[in-house]
């Protein structure tokens, strides 16, 4: 059994847009890793090796496209997280949830709630067992619940936010 | 995770639409959208299920009479097999063997255990021969440190270690690191051992944890699917020499890791030509997926660390190039290499394979002994609890609440930091190098009971118990094997107890094992479940039948008479979840209010009413048909399973009500096919 690619192609676009920011870059870099999926992809019958193999190449076009963008210093035209943010998020009361955690962590939210990567994906992904994966995403969306819920306050300090990303 | 939080989260974002995805596709010979979904739900099905749903609803309700759909026979056969795992069996059930410890380096150690009141006498640091545990089981070739020199790839001036590998398989394998042989048996017991550790790992993970500090173990997880190939490599019955140079080393691994990542990395050179390449494609797919993917490299890195003293240096991408020097780059607070080729890829890929499993805590270890970390991170002159704590709760904590004082905090960094890729990976890799960690304390300090005590450490760091450094302290002991796991018998293997509620749900059905009611009341309702509960909290806390608030005998009576798992043992934690669950599987009307009761609450021993339909999804339990569970199989209940087919947004079944009715090839999910299955029960045409 094979990945829709359809379905598929919706998934990496939306992971590509919150990876680059830009719909037009996000477009033109998930056309390429669906080409590159499609000049490897000739015995594949691994959805879950499917999957991994689709956020990798992703994932590394992501990468090579900021570093071109670096490279060509236009940092500047980059919008900041808030405006990004603000452009997918709909809901307030999540979306200031949201914006406590690390874009590492909001990766992991789109990624298993929003594209519904499996556990087993994002554990290839992450290079994490597939336990800690769990865990991981259960303290997170914890955090969101009780966000979400009021139940409890949390306070992700700017400068406690950059250590936890940068540093850990 | 709750369904609501789920949808909110789907809701709340609002992606733009992909512009072109259509041409696109189409372009590359992918069928539109529009044809795929009709493939979903066929349309002859679609209208078949709308008509029998018009046709069923006009006027069929409560035809006939109502029989329990049972179908499957459980063959009278009520054998259950207990298998062994956990940490702990590793220790008591392989034979002696000798084993070459760290620690001293000279000297062999027999295989021993050690209770928990040996602790003081055991464990004080330096110990020669100090309890060898299940990691160190793994390593036996730990004797030397030294790798042998072979033929060293382009761009490279180090040279790993080498194992000789017989190509032929049956061909009798000599394994040599360092004057130290394997002998087919030490490998065989070797392998066995990794792989009851691995089952143990596994089994303490996947299933119910009943206290927090019990949830702790080293990651060893992500080896499990990897056992059969690695076996087979073991046996030579996979051919793992890449380069046909007539050995098996490192080198292997990194020309099947570049043949699998190449079209990311062509900037890195190896001595590779087209017989090499021709090679990997021919004996490559060790998984027989039909690719040579990253899974086969990384079976095949695993394979080389179960064969060789593996240690930091191969992480280290000068290794590979010694003209490497890595630029850091920042991206959006993910730390990547801006340069990364090949060889660094290799290295990171090799720390982080390394980490999962067992591999990585030697390499630790070593990294440690030599000097590569200063553990003394409050520089009081000795290596004791409190650096223990220190290491212990940077790698959990997190950001909102920070204990540990800056000037620690910052050592501790330093420290960790000097393992290679730890700046890039510690995300990745901190559980694990925690887990190792607190093994590596545990089995050098001399431990004092209270160290296992997560409120202890509140008096060094305020705060610090929320990380609970004494649990995972606990958790190093064990993995160790110095400590034995008090929780061992609460830990369930999840494919052994379903078989077991299965037997025994199917002695019930046919008169041959008596219901569970565990309080001797007469009747089967959720006081027995709470009965079951009191009585493995009583487990846990280690209360007698005149300690425990239940009446003393039926406590006397769950102690004594039921064993309704049949493994020998009454009241242990398979027969306390088989009065929990069995409830739910239940088709006894008179059950199903205090079995909707029960549905709202979680058990105690961690398990919710999802969970344990979920579980029993692909078991061969007869199902009711009760897709409604109202404690009836009706009409409606074949109507309601036409309707979450055909209009699945606005039907949906419980999970109860899905496990109910998945009457028809039981195991496979909710299709037409169920919902004709209860039409033929009520109209008495099947069984």
């Amino acid at each position: 059994m094979s990945v829709d690619l359809n379905e598929q192609y919706d998934k990496i676009f939306r992971y590509c847009y919150f990876k680059v920011r830009n719909r037009t870059v996000a477009e033109d870099i998930t056309q390429e890793t669906f080409l590159r999926f499609f000049e490897r992809q000739n015995k594949e019958n691994d959805i879950v090796k499917e999957m991994h193999y689709l956020y990798t190449i992703a994932g590394n076009l992501c990468a090579d496209q900021f570093r071109k963008k670096q490279s060509e210093e236009l940092t500047d035209d980059i919008p900041d997280d808030k405006d990004h943010e603000d452009d997918i998020l709909t809901s307030v009361a999540l979306g200031s949830a949201m914006k406590k955690l690390s874009n590492e962590e909001r990766e992991l939210i789109i990624l298993r709630y929003v594209n519904e990567v499996p556990v087993s994906v994002l554990s290839r992904l992450y290079g994490i067992s597939r336990f800690a994966m769990s865990r991981r995403i259960r303290r997170i969306v914890s955090f969101l619940k009780k966000e979400f819920n009021g139940e409890e306050e949390y306070h992700y300090e700017e400068k406690a936010e950059e250590s936890h990303t940068g540093v850990f | 995770m709750k369904r609501k939080l789920k949808k909110a989260i789907q809701e709340s974002f609002d992606f733009p639409e992909a512009a072109h995805k259509a041409e696109f596709l189409r372009e590359h010979g992918v069928p539109a959208e529009e044809e795929t979904r009709r493939h979903f739900i066929p349309i002859p099905l679609r209208i078949t299920a709308a008509a029998a749903a018009c046709v069923l609803a006009i006027g069929l309700w409560n035809i006939g009479k109502e029989p329990a759909i049972s179908r499957k026979d459980d063959g009278g056969n009520n054998i259950i097999t207990t298998d062994e795992h956990g940490a702990s069996d590793i220790i008591t059930s392989a034979p002696d063997v000798p084993i070459v410890t760290t620690a001293a380096g000279s000297e062999p150690a027999i295989r021993t255990t050690t209770s928990a009141g040996d602790i003081s006498e055991n464990n004080a640091i330096s110990v020669s021969t100090a309890v060898t545990s299940a990691m160190n089981d793994i390593k036996p070739q730990s004797k030397t440190t030294a790798p042998e020199v072979s033929q060293p790839p382009k761009k490279t001036n180090k040279v790993p270690a080498a194992v000789t590998t017989a190509v032929d398989p049956g061909t009798v394998i000599t394994t040599t690191t360092g004057g130290y042989e394997l002998s087919d048996y030490e490998r065989s017991v070797i392998m066995k051992k990794v792989s009851l550790f691995i089952s143990g790992a596994l089994a303490a993970n996947s299933f119910f944890i009943p206290t927090a500090n019990a949830s702790y173990k080293l990651e060893n997880q992500q080896y499990y699917n990897e056992e059969a190939y690695l076996e087979m490599m073991q046996n030579g019955e996979l051919d793992t020499d890449i380069n046909m140079d007539g050995k098996f080393d490192l080198i292997d691994c990194r020309l099947l890791d570049w043949y699998t990542t190449r079209e990311f990395y062509e900037d890195t050179v190896l001595d590779i030509t087209p017989e090499i390449i021709a090679n990997i494609e021919k004996i490559g797919d060790y998984d027989g997926d039909g690719e040579i993917s990253w899974f086969d490299s990384e079976v095949l890195m695993h394979h080389f660390m179960l064969n060789n003293d593996v240690s930091y240096d191969y992480c280290d991408p000068t290794f590979y190039d010694p003209d490497f020097v890595p630029v850091p780059l920042d991206l959006g607070g993910l730390t990547y290499v801006a340069n990364a080729t090949a060889d660094y890829m290799f290295a990171e890929s090799f720390f982080c394979r390394m980490n999962n499993i067992s591999a990585g805590y030697t390499a630790l270890e070593k990294f440690i002994d030599n000097g590569g970390m200063d553990l003394d991170v409050n520089e009081d002159g000795k290596v004791d609890i409190k650096d223990y704590l220190y290491f212990s709760v940077f790698a959990e904590e997190r950001p909102d609440n920070i204990v540990l004082p800056e000037n620690i905090r910052e050592r501790v960094r330093e420290e960790y930091f000097k393992i290679p890729h730890m700046e890039t990976c510690f995300h990745n890799v901190r559980t694990s190098i925690r887990g190792f960690i607190s093994g590596y304390f545990a089995s050098h300090l001399t431990l004092m009971p209270e160290y296992f005590e997560n409120d202890f450490y509140d008096s060094i760091v305020n705060g610090s118990s929320e990380y609970w450094p004494g649990g995972s302290l606990k958790q190093g002991a064990i993995a160790m094997g110095i400590e034995s796991d008090e929780y061992e018998e609460f830990r369930i293997d999840e494919d052994l107890f379903k078989e077991c509620l299965v037997n025994y749900y199917m002695d019930v059905k046919n008169g041959r094992a008596a219901a569970p009611d565990v309080n001797m009341d007469g009747r089967l309702d959720e006081a027995d479940i709470k009965v079951s509960s009191i009585f493995f909290g009583d487990k846990v806390m280690g209360n007698t039948a005149a300690e425990s608030e239940l009446p003393e005998n039926v406590w006397n009576n769950f102690a004594n008479n039921c064993d309704f798992s049949g493994n020998g043992t009454s009241g242990d934690i398979y027969d306390i979840m088989i009065v929990q669950v069995y409830l739910y599987l239940t088709d006894d009307s008179a059950l199903i209010s205090s079995s909707a009761n029960v549905n709202a609450r979680t058990f105690s021993t961690g398990m919710s009413a999802d969970e344990v339909y979920d579980m029993l999804a692909d078991t061969d339990i007869a199902r009711s048909g009760d897709a409604d569970s109202d404690g009836k199989m009706k009409m409606n209940d074949a109507v309601l399973v036409m309707q979450t087919i055909s209009n699945a947004d606005t039907y949906q079944l419980t999970s109860k009500g899905r496990f109910n009715a998945d009457v028809n090839n039981t195991g496979d999910g909710i299709t037409p096919n169920d919902a004709l299955g209860i039409q033929k029960a009520l109209l008495g045409l099947e069984p």
